[in-house]
C-alpha cells in the first residue's frame, strides 16, 4: 500500500511539469523564454539555477519564482537546480507555449530551507556573505507553546538564552554582548519591519520561519539598532494557483505541580520554632513597637504561655500542630496545581491566478500553576495579496490580538509576614473543614485582635480568602496592519512601498471586595481615634494606567537585478525608511465605594489632609494617579545594498545605511549615524582545480562591517523634566534630568566573521563553522562623578554621567554539523549545535571606585579591562576555625577574628575572578529519527565553563531583627563542634558573629559552584496519517506529543541545585503536550 | 530604454521626499515633558522642585551629633547605618566608605541653584521682571543655605585669626560638571555665603508664594546665623531687624491645643506665621521614636508655666520623654527657618553689646507667646553676661532640634566661658567632646576625597 502511494507520488512528478498558456499575456516574440518555479508546496523558488544546456545561457529565478531566458534557435534543454531540490530537465524547443510552470521536487533530509529573509530583501542561502540562521517552519513545529521565541531554545546556533525557558527578547543574547550598559535585547522584526510589540502578542502558529542575523553583512542593514544581533520573523503567507488548505492545530499541555521543596532556603518547622524560641528567650529579639510590627506566630504563642493567658496544655497542644504543619504542603494543596495550556489554531490559505490569500485564527488558554492565574489570547488574521496585472503585486495584511489575563493566585512568597516574621514554615491554610485560616502579615497578632475587638473591622490576613475576594485582571489587545505595493518591471528594476501600523493598548484593573483585606485593612488604618471612619467599607476599583502605544513605519524601496554576459550578476536595493512611534500614558484611577453591580462609587476625598492613622502616625488618602506622559520615537534611515556575483562562484556584497533619530538634544547634524558592510564568499568546491571528492562542496565567506546600538538615555543639553504641579504648593516644579553632556557619541559595533560552509558526498555531512569577532566601542555608561558636582548617587539627575567609556570585544565560535545516519524507510539524523563565546572588556574610562559589595552583584559590578563582563568575583577561602567554627580570615599575614576590619581593609584587588556567570561554551545534539510517518526527536542541551554563587546559612542571620531573616537547608551542615570543620565549610550557627555570615563567608570561594550541566531540553513525537488512504475527507492527520523540562542528565555541582534556576523557588516544572493537526 | 528611465524617476521620488523632510521630521522631542530650560518658568520650576530644594537638608550629622537627645544602653550598636552608629559616639572613622548624604544633597541643591541661575541669561520685560528677581534671589539662597549647612559640618568654626588658612568647601558655582571640585578658604567660603544673601535679600519679596520658597525674612535670618558664626554681632543685629520688619510675627502657643499629640498643623508651614522657610532633615533610625529620649538636663530647665514643654514632648508609656513638636505637625523634625529666630538673635546681640532691657525686651516678646499668660512674669537680668546666659538657654528651649544647636555648640566654643564638653555615656562606655576639638569637624565623605583629591579633615 504504501509502495503504491510512492509510486504514485513519483508519477505526479513526472507530470508535474505542466505547460499552460496565458491568453492575456500578450507574447512579444518567441525570442524570450519565460516561466515560473514553484516547490511542490506552491511555494514560489527564488534562487533557483535556469541553464539551457546547448546555448550554455544561464539565468536565476526571481523573488516570485519567474525567470527569463533568451529562447534557443534549436531544440535544447533547459536544467533546472536548485540547492534543496532535485535537478530538473525539461527538453525546450522554439515556439512551444509559454510561459512554463515548473514544479520541482524536494530533496529529502533537507533541513535548511532555501532562502533567508532579512527583513529587506529574500536571498537564497547560497548566495548569502553574511552568517545566518534560519529556521524553518518543520524544526518550529517541533516544539509546542505560545511563544515564537521560546522555540529558539537549542535550535538556533549563535542565540543563548541567558534565562533558561526565555520567551522575551532580553532572555536572549545573539553572539554574546556587545554592550555594557545600553539595551541587550536584540531588534526583533516581524514581517519586515521592527516590531516593540509583546512578543507574547504573536501565535507561533502563525509562523512561517524564522532568521537570526548573526553578522554584520547579514544585519548592518538594520543598521543602528542591529548591534545585538537581528531576529527576523516571518508570518505564513498565502500562495497563487494553489487550491484551498484548511489546517486545524489543537493541543493540551499539562505541567506538573512546582517542586516547593527544591529551594534551599527553607528550613523545617521545628528548627525555625526552634530558633525562634532561642531568640524569644535571649531577649532583644521581638520587642513592642509603636507600628506593631509583627512577630512570628510561635513567638505569641509564647508569648501568651508566658502570660498565663494559655495554659501548658494548651500550649502544647497548639504548639504540637505548628510542628507537624509544612507550609509547602499547605502551598501546594491550596494556592498551587497542575498547569493546563490549550491551544486552537484553525487557518485557510490558498490562491488563484490573481490572487492569494492566508486566514488564520487562533486561540490560546492558559490556566498557571498558580490557583487562580491564567491568561487567554486570541489572534485573527488575514492576509491578501493581489496582482491586478502582471506588473503589479498588492498585498494587504491584518493581525488582530486580544489577550486577557487573571492574577488573583497568591504564591509561597504571598504568604511572608512583615517585620521579623519571614515566611512562617509553620503556617496553616485552612483548618481541618478547609476553611480558611488567619497567617500573621502587617501587624501584631494582639493588635490586630484587639482592635477587631474594640468595634474595628476584622483586621485578619486570610490568604484563601484573598483569593476569592480580589479581583486582578488585564486586557491587552493589538492591531497590526500593513499593505505592500510593488511593480516589477521586466527591465531588472522592480519599486516596493510598504508601510505598517501597529497599535497596542491594555490595561489592568484590581477590583477588591468590601470583605477583603486590602479594604478593611484601608479602613482600619483610617477609623480615627474617635471612631470615625475616612474610607467606606465598600469595594474599591483600581484601575492601571493605561499606556497605549502607536507606531507607523514606511518604506521605500527600489529593487534592481541583472544577469549579464552569462556568469555576471547584480543584485541592489536602495531605499529609505521612516518610522515612528508614540507611547502615551493616561492616568490610571482609584474608585472608593465601588459597587460590582451598579457600577457606581465616588472618589471625591479632600487629599490633602493629614489624617491619624492606626497604629501609628498620620497619612493621606492617596491621591488619585495624574500620571500622563507621551514618548515619540522617531527613526529616519536611508539604506543600500547589493551583491555581484561572477561564475556562481564568487559573491561581493555591500551595504550602507544612514540612521538618524530624534535622540534628544544632540545637534541634528550628530543625530545620524553613517554604517557599512563587505563580505565576499568563494565556493571553492566549484574552481576547475578542486578535485577533493570527499567534500564535494566548500564555501568561504568573510565579512566585515559595522552596526550600532542606541541609548535613547543620554543628552547633550542640560534638561529639565516638567513633573506637573506639585500636590503640597500646586506650583509647577521640575526636576534636572540631565547637566548635560556635549561630546557623546553612538556606540558603534564592528564585527569581523569568517565562515565556511561545506558537505560531504551525499550530504552525509554537512554544515557551517564560523568564528566572529565583535569590536562594540564607544560604549555609554555610568561615569562615577564626585558628589560636589551634584550628580549624586539615587539623584535624578544620574543621566548626566552618562560617557562614552567603554569598548568590549566579543568572540566566539558557532558551529553547526548535521549528519545524516541512517537513510531510508527508516531515517535518523542528527544536528549538533557548539557556540563558544567571550566578552572582555578593552577598554574603560573612569576612575570609579565602588564599595567591595558592589563587586559581589552583576548589575553593579564594574567593569574591568581584561575581563569578562559577565565575570563573577569571590574572596579566598581559608576553611572554619577549628575552635570557633567561624571562617578563617587574614589581615595581613595574621589570623584575625575582627570580621569588619577584615572586610574594611579588603581592597577590590585581592579579589578572585571565580569565573563567569554566562556559559562560554553551550550547545545542543538534536537526533531526529522518522519510520512510516512516526518521528520521534530529543534535544539535548549542554552549557559549560560558568559558575554561580550559592546561598547559604550565613551564621547569626537567623538572629536578625528585622525581615532580613534568612533560613537555609545548610543549617543542617553547619559546624557544631571541633572536627566539623574538617567535612563542612558552612559556619557555625546560633548566636554566632553575624559580621562573620556576610564579611568572611557569603562570597567566598566556598559558595562559588560550577555551572555546566547536560540537560534532556525536550522529546517530540509525531505519527502522521496520510488519510486520504482511510477515505476519510482529510490530507493528513499528524498526532503529537512533546515533552519539555525532562530535566538535568547530569551537572558538575553536587548540591542538589539546578544551576539554570538557582535562586528560584522551583525549577521549571516538566510539561507535557498531546495535539492533533488536521489539513483539508 | 526611454521606459526604464521612466522608472528610475519614479522609484526615487519617495527617497528624494523622505531626504527632504528629514531634518524637520527628527526634530521632535523625545519625552513630551523634557526641555531645555529657556523661560523663566522653567528656572523658577526647578527651585519648585521640594523634594529636592526642601527635603533631607543637610542638617543629618549636626542633629546626631550635638547634645540634645541621648540613647539607651543596647540601642546604638544595632543600628545598620555607620555614619548614625559612629557619628552618635563622633568616633574618629564615621563613614565606614559609605556616601554622606548631607554633603550629597546639600551639592544636589547646589547643582539646582547653579542651574536656576542660568535665568540670568534673559533679558526680562518689565511685567516679567519680578519674577525673574525672584528666581535669582531664590537660587542665590539656596545656595547660600546649602554652603552654609556644608561650612557647620566640614570646615573648623570661624576664627578671624586662620580663617584664610583654613579650608573652606568645594565652592560650585555654576552646573558644569567637568569643572573640578578644590577647597578654597575658609573665609573665601563665608564671603561668597554673604555676597549670594546680600544680593538675595534686594531681590526676594517680603513675602513668598509659599512656604517652600524664601523671602527677605528668610534670608535674613540666614544672613543672622552666618554673621553670628563670624561674630560680627553688629550684622546680625542689622539683617535681623530687616527680617523683623518683615517677618516677626510670632505663634501664641496660648492659642495652641498643646496637649494634642501634634499640636501644630501638618501643612508644611502654610499656616504657621512663625515659618518662613520650611524644610526638613531625612528621617534618622537614631532619632526616631523607637530609640530618642529628649536630653534630661534640658527638660527640666522648663519651667511649669512655659508652654513648651506640653507643646514641645510627651511621656511614652516607657518613661522615655520623645518630641513632638515639631513644626512639620506629625512625626519627624523641622529645620526650616522661623521668626522666633530672629527675636532671639537680636536679643543675643544687644545682650553682647551691652544693651540688657533691649535685650530682655526682645526675649520677652518671644517668651510672652510661650509662657500661660496668666503666669508669665517677664524675665529680667542684672547684668550683660547674666542677660546672654540667660538668652543662649531660652534658644536652646526655643530651637530644640531644628539642627542649630551643633553650629551654636561650635561657635559658643570659642568663647572659654561658654564652651562645654559634651559627653555620652552609653553600653558602659563614656565618650566626650571636649571644645574645639578636631572631631567638631566631620570628616570630608570619603568617596569624595578619591575622586576629586579633596584634603581630608584632620580627626
Amino acid at each position: 500500500m504504501l509502495n503504491l502511494f510512492q509510486n504514485m507520488k513519483s508519477l505526479r512528478i513526472i507530470f508535474c511539469i505542466i505547460l499552460f498558456s496565458v491568453c492575456w499575456l500578450p507574447l512579444s516574440a518567441q525570442t524570450v523564454l519565460e516561466g515560473e518555479i514553484r516547490a511542490q508546496s506552491g511555494e514560489m523558488l527564488q534562487g533557483a539555477g535556469v541553464r539551457l544546456e546547448k546555448a550554455a545561457r544561464t539565468t536565476v529565478s526571481d523573488a516570485n519564482g519567474y525567470f527569463r531566458i533568451a529562447l534557443p534557435s534549436a531544440n535544447d534543454t533547459l536544467i533546472i537546480t536548485h540547492m534543496s531540490f532535485r535537478e530538473t530537465r525539461i527538453p525546450v524547443t522554439p515556439g512551444m507555449p509559454q510561459p512554463l510552470l515548473i514544479i520541482l521536487e524536494r530533496v529529502e533530509n533537507t533541513l535548511e530551507e532555501v532562502e533567508v529573509n532579512t527583513g529587506f530583501y529574500r536571498v537564497p542561502r547560497e548566495r548569502v556573505t553574511g552568517s545566518f540562521t534560519h529556521v524553518d517552519n518543520s524544526v518550529l513545529n517541533r516544539s509546542v507553546g505560545g511563544n515564537i521565541l521560546q522555540r529558539l531554545e537549542g535550535i538556533a546556533s549563535g542565540v543563548q538564552f541567558t534565562q533558561a525557558n526565555g520567551t522575551s527578547p532580553s532572555d536572549i543574547r545573539v553572539r554574546g554582548l556587545a554592550t555594557i550598559e545600553s539595551s541587550e535585547e536584540p531588534l526583533i522584526v516581524v514581517d519586515n519591519f521592527p516590531y516593540e510589540g509583546d512578543i507574547n502578542a504573536i501565535n507561533p502558529n502563525d509562523i512561517e520561519s524564522v532568521t537570526v542575523l548573526k553578522d554584520a553583512a547579514a544585519s548592518s542593514i538594520w543598521g543602528a539598532r542591529a548591534g545585538n544581533g537581528v531576529i527576523v520573523i516571518t508570518t505564513k503567507q498565502g500562495h497563487y494557483n494553489r487550491r484551498s488548505h484548511i489546517s486545524f492545530n489543537s493541543n493540551v499541555t499539562v505541567g506538573d505541580k512546582p517542586d516547593l521543596f527544591y529551594s534551599q532556603r527553607r528550613l523545617p518547622s521545628d528548627v525555625v520554632m526552634q530558633i525562634e524560641e532561642e531568640k524569644y528567650k535571649q531577649g532583644g529579639h521581638y520587642l513592642p513597637t509603636e507600628n506593631q510590627s509583627p512577630f512570628p506566630e510561635y513567638v505569641e504563642l509564647l508569648i501568651k504561655r508566658d502570660e498565663g493567658e494559655l495554659s501548658e496544655e494548651e500550649f502544647y497542644s497548639m504548639e504540637t500542630v505548628l510542628r507537624n504543619t509544612d507550609v509547602r504542603e499547605e502551598a501546594l494543596r491550596y494556592l498551587y496545581q497542575q498547569s493546563l495550556y490549550q491551544q486552537y489554531a484553525l487557518n485557510v490559505s490558498g490562491g488563484g491566478e490573481n490572487y492569494s490569500y492566508y486566514l488564520s485564527s487562533g486561540y490560546d488558554k492558559n490556566r498557571s500553576e498558580v490557583i487562580g492565574n491564567g491568561n487567554s489570547r486570541l489572534n485573527l488574521s488575514l492576509q491578501n495579496t493581489f496582482k491586478p496585472i502582471e506588473e503589479l503585486e498588492l498585498s494587504v495584511g491584518g493581525w488582530y490580538t486580544q489577550s486577557t489575563g487573571t492574577n488573583n493566585g497568591l504564591t509561597l512568597s504571598n504568604l511572608r509576614g512583615g517585620g521579623a516574621v519571614y515566611l512562617s514554615p509553620y503556617i496553616r491554610l485552612a483548618d481541618e473543614n478547609g476553611a480558611p485560616l488567619p497567617i500573621i502579615h502587617e501587624y501584631r497578632l494582639p493588635y490586630a485582635e484587639s482592635e477587631s475587638a474594640s468595634g474595628l473591622l476584622d483586621w485578619q490576613y486570610r490568604p484563601l480568602d484573598e483569593i476569592r475576594l480580589a479581583d486582578h485582571s488585564s486586557l491587552a489587545n493589538q492591531l497590526r496592519l500593513n499593505g505592500r505595493l510593488r511593480f516589477n518591471t521586466k527591465i531588472g528594476f522592480s519599486v516596493e512601498a510598504s508601510y505598517q501600523y501597529v497599535q497596542d493598548n491594555g490595561r489592568s484593573t484590581s477590583y477588591y471586595d468590601p470583605e477583603s483585606y486590602y479594604v478593611r485593612n484601608l479602613v482600619n488604618r483610617f477609623t480615627q481615634p474617635n471612631g470615625s471612619t475616612v474610607i467606606p467599607h465598600g469595594g474599591i476599583l483600581v484601575g492601571g494606567s493605561e499606556v497605549p502605544t502607536t507606531s507607523h513605519s514606511g518604506r521605500g524601496q527600489l529593487n534592481y537585478r541583472r544577469e549579464f554576459g552569462g556568469v555576471h550578476e547584480l543584485v541592489a536595493l536602495l531605499g529609505g525608511e521612516a518610522r515612528q512611534r508614540v507611547q502615551e500614558q493616561y492616568p490610571g484611577y482609584t474608585i472608593y465605594n465601588y459597587d460590582s453591580e451598579l457600577l457606581t462609587g465616588s472618589a471625591n476625598y479632600n487629599y490633602t489632609q493629614n489624617y491619624e492613622i492606626r497604629p501609628i502616625g498620620r497619612a493621606r488618602v492617596s491621591p488619585p494617579s495624574v500620571a500622563r506622559n507621551r514618548y515619540t520615537d522617531r527613526y529616519l534611515s536611508y539604506f543600500a545594498n547589493m551583491s555581484y556575483g561572477y561564475g556562481q562562484r564568487y559573491i561581493l556584497s555591500a551595504s550602507a545605511r544612514w540612521d538618524g533619530s530624534n535622540l534628544f538634544g544632540v545637534k541634528t547634524n550628530q543625530k545620524g549615524t553613517p554604517l557599512w558592510s563587505a563580505g565576499f564568499s568563494w565556493e571553492t568546491s566549484k574552481e576547475g582545480f578542486y578535485r577533493f571528492e570527499l567534500i564535494p562542496y566548500l564555501r568561504w565567506r568573510v565579512t566585515y562591517g559595522s552596526a550600532g546600538n542606541i541609548n535613547k538615555r543620554v543628552s547633550t543639553y542640560p534638561t529639565i523634566f516638567h513633573a506637573g504641579p506639585d500636590w503640597i504648593t500646586g506650583l509647577q516644579n521640575a526636576w534636572i534630568s540631565s547637566a548635560g553632556n556635549p561630546s557623546l557619541r553612538w556606540e558603534q559595533v564592528n564585527t569581523l566573521n569568517i565562515g565556511l560552509d561545506f558537505s560531504t558526498k551525499n550530504k552525509r555531512f554537512s554544515g557551517s563553522a564560523d568564528y566572529y569577532i565583535k569590536y562594540a566601542s564607544d560604549l555609554i555608561g555610568a561615569d562615577y562623578l564626585a558628589p560636589s558636582t551634584g550628580i549624586i548617587t539615587g539623584g535624578l539627575a544620574s543621566n548626566t554621567n552618562l560617557i562614552n567609556y567603554a569598548n568590549l570585544q566579543t568572540h566566539g565560535l558557532d558551529f553547526q554539523l548535521t549528519s545524516v545516519n541512517v537513510q531510508g524507510a527508516f531515517s535518523w539524523q542528527t544536528t549538533v549545535l557548539a557556540n563558544y563565546v567571550r566578552n572582555e572588556i578593552t577598554h574603560y574610562n573612569t576612575n570609579e571606585t565602588l564599595e567591595l559589595g558592589s563587586y559581589f552583584n552583576p548589575s553593579t559590578t564594574p567593569p574591568v579591562i581584561g575581563r569578562s563582563r559577565d565575570v563573577v568575583y569571590a574572596q579566598p577561602w581559608h576553611g572554619l576555625d577549628h575552635n570557633s567554627g567561624l571562617p578563617v580570615i587574614y589581615v595581613g599575614d595574621e589570623q584575625s577574628t575582627d570580621y569588619r576590619a577584615y572586610w574594611d581593609a579588603f581592597t577590590p584587588d585581592q579579589l578572585l575572578v571565580a569565573g563567569v556567570s554566562v556559559p562560554p561554551y553551550h550547545g545542543s545534539i538534536r537526533n531526529d529519527f522518522s519510520w512510516r510517518g512516526i518521528s520521534l526527536s530529543a534535544l539535548i542541551s549542554w552549557k559549560a565553563g560558568y559558575v554561580f554563587r550559592r546561598g547559604s546559612m550565613f551564621p547569626g542571620r537567623e538572629y536578625e531583627t528585622h525581615g532580613a531573616v534568612d533560613y537555609h537547608m545548610d543549617y543542617f551542615k553547619r559546624w557544631q563542634q571541633p572536627g566539623d570543620e574538617k567535612h563542612t565549610n558552612v559556619p557555625t550557627g546560633a548566636g554566632a558573629n553575624t559580621l562573620a555570615g556576610s564579611y568572611a563567608y557569603r562570597y567566598t570561594q566556598a559558595l562559588i559552584s560550577s555551572g555546566d550541566l547536560i540537560r534532556l531540553q525536550d522529546v517530540s513525537l509525531s505519527y502522521t496519517l496520510d488519510a486520504r488512504r482511510l477515505g476519510i475527507p482529510f490530507q493528513r492527520i499528524r498526532f503529537y506529543a512533546y515533552a519539555r523540562n525532562l530535566g538535568v542528565l547530569w551537572k558538575a555541582n553536587r548540591d542538589g541545585i539546578d544551576p539554570d534556576f538557582a535562586d528560584a523557588e522551583f525549577p521549571a516544572p516538566r510539561t507535557v503536550a498531546l495535539g492533533l493537526q488536521l489539513t483539508i | 530604454m526611454k521606459k526604464s528611465i521612466n522608472w528610475s524617476i519614479v522609484a526615487l521620488l519617495p527617497l528624494v521626499c523622505l531626504l527632504s523632510c528629514g531634518k524637520t521630521f527628527l526634530n521632535i522631542k523625545q519625552d513630551a515633558k523634557q526641555v531645555v530650560p529657556a523661560t523663566i518658568a522653567d528656572y523658577q520650576a526647578i527651585l519648585d522642585y521640594q523634594l529636592v530644594m526642601n527635603e533631607a537638608s543637610s542638617v543629618g550629622l549636626a542633629l546626631i551629633g550635638s547634645d540634645e537627645y541621648y540613647l539607651l544602653d543596647g540601642r546604638l550598636s544595632t543600628l545598620s547605618q555607620p555614619f548614625q552608629r559612629n557619628g552618635y559616639v563622633w568616633a574618629k572613622e564615621v563613614y565606614e566608605g559609605a556616601e554622606v548624604q548631607d554633603w550629597n544633597q546639600a551639592y544636589q541643591r547646589i547643582l539646582y541653584a547653579n542651574m536656576a541661575l542660568g535665568v540670568r541669561d534673559i533679558t526680562p520685560e518689565p511685567s516679567e521682571r519680578q519674577a525673574w528677581d525672584n528666581v535669582i534671589g531664590s537660587a542665590l539662597f539656596f545656595r547660600a543655605l546649602n554652603f552654609y549647612h556644608l561650612v557647620q559640618l566640614f570646615c573648623k568654626p570661624y576664627d578671624p585669626v586662620s580663617a584664610n588658612a583654613d579650608l573652606g568647601i568645594p565652592l560650585r558655582l555654576d552646573y558644569d560638571v567637568s569643572t573640578p571640585s578644590t577647597r578654597g578658604s575658609l573665609e573665601a567660603t563665608y564671603r561668597q555665603i554673604v555676597s549670594d544673601l546680600e544680593t538675595a535679600i534686594n531681590l526676594l519679596p517680603h513675602t513668598a508664594a509659599n512656604k517652600h520658597r524664601p523671602s527677605k525674612a528668610a534670608a535674613c535670618v540666614l544672613l543672622g546665623r552666618v554673621f553670628l558664626q563670624r561674630g560680627s554681632y553688629e550684622n546680625v543685629e542689622h539683617y535681623v531687624s530687616i527680617g523683623l520688619e518683615s517677618g516677626g510675627e510670632l505663634v501664641d502657643f496660648n492659642e495652641v491645643d498643646t496637649a494634642a499629640r501634634y499640636p501644630f498643623p501638618a501643612d508644611y508651614g502654610q499656616n504657621n506665621p512663625e515659618v518662613l522657610f520650611y524644610s526638613r532633615p531625612t528621617s534618622l533610625t537614631l532619632l526616631a521614636t523607637g530609640r530618642f529620649n529628649a536630653d534630661s538636663v534640658l527638660l527640666k530647665s522648663y519651667s511649669p508655666e512655659d508652654l513648651r514643654r506640653s507643646a514641645y514632648f510627651y511621656d511614652n508609656d516607657d518613661g522615655r520623654v520623645l518630641f513632638k513638636g515639631s513644626y512639620l505637625g506629625s512625626a519627624g523634625y523641622f529645620s526650616g527657618l522661623t521668626s522666633s529666630e530672629l527675636w532671639l538673635m537680636r536679643a543675643e546681640c544687644r545682650a553682647r553689646s551691652g544693651d540688657v532691657p533691649a535685650a530682655m525686651e526682645d526675649l520677652n516678646e518671644l517668651l510672652a507667646h510661650r509662657y500661660d499668660r496668666n503666669q508669665f512674669v517677664p524675665l529680667t537680668a542684672s547684668n550683660a553676661e547674666e542677660a546672654l546666659d540667660i538668652i543662649l538657654l531660652e534658644r536652646r528651649k526655643e530651637l530644640f532640634m531644628r539642627g542649630t544647636r551643633w553650629e551654636d555648640l561650635r561657635r559658643l566654643n570659642k568663647e572659654p566661658r561658654l564652651a562645654r564638653t559634651v559627653v555620652r555615656v552609653i553600653d558602659g562606655q563614656r565618650y566626650e567632646l571636649p571644645p574645639n576639638d578636631p572631631r567638631w569637624v566631620w570628616p570630608i565623605p570619603d568617596n569624595e576625597v578619591d575622586l576629586s583629591g579633596l584634603i581630608q579633615n584632620a580627626r
